[in-house]
């Protein structure tokens, strides 16, 4: 379906946009970034999405915790 | 909307929410969400589209106002400004799965605007900004974890 008049002109996106899974894999921290490249592909992939544990996900929000 | 000048406007972002073949379950619960973030004043939706695409990678794409059901967006329309031009439609349409319905939002975010302010006020430039979703830190949190388990 053709977008109106309205939509005329000149775009701001500028560039094919990659999946997110994608861009997340590429910016994954740590020392290990082939292996969690896997694992954060998998987490912010399509479906479902993955039970973390509680002690996880309190870690996630916990004030005071710096991984490095 | 009253004028406003460009010091006193937030960072504009986009977003394209994928619905995968199969995974399509659409309640009006996100519309919801969406025009109470709107109503609440955290963000200002400047535009929405919505993009299928074929099997055959072929793109369709639609105005909230081709929908037969808005529900509470369509008081939101009228506010629309239309950011996207056509032709961002195979860039948006690119990060899609063949078969996918996919939401495209490009909103400003209004809460960040006061500080944004504050900050060229005091010299500050913005150099960098990002997204890291819930998910990747939970996964480097686990992945720490496992580290840790075997000793490394």
């Amino acid at each position: 379906m053709p977008l109106g008049p309205g939509r005329a002109g000149v775009g701001v996106i500028g560039a094919p946009v990659a999946k997110a899974a994608v861009v997340g894999a590429a910016i994954s921290p740590g020392p290990s970034p082939i292996a969690k490249a896997a694992v954060v592909g998998a987490a912010v992939g399509p479906g479902p999405s993955p039970v973390a544990k509680a002690a996880v996900v309190t870690a996630a929000v916990t004030p005071g915790r710096r991984r490095f | 909307m009253t004028e406003r000048s460009i010091d006193e406007l937030g960072p504009v972002d986009y977003l394209i929410v994928e619905f995968p073949a199969g995974h399509q379950n659409f309640t009006g619960e996100g519309a919801a969400e969406l025009v109470r973030l709107h109503d609440a004043g955290i963000i200002r939706l400047m535009d929405i589209l919505i993009l299928q695409k074929g099997e055959d990678g072929t793109v369709m794409a639609q105005e909230l106002g081709d929908l037969a059901e808005l529900g509470e967006l369509a008081r939101i329309e009228t506010e629309l400004v239309q950011t996207l031009a056509a032709e961002d439609v195979e860039h948006l349409a690119a990060a899609m799965d063949p078969g996918s319905v996919a939401g495209v939002l490009v909103y400003e975010n209004l809460w960040a605007a006061p500080f944004g302010s504050a900050m060229r006020r005091a010299g500050g430039q913005l150099i960098a900004n990002g997204r890291i979703p819930i998910q990747a830190i939970i996964a480097a949190v686990e992945a720490d974890a496992a580290l840790e388990a075997e000793g490394i």
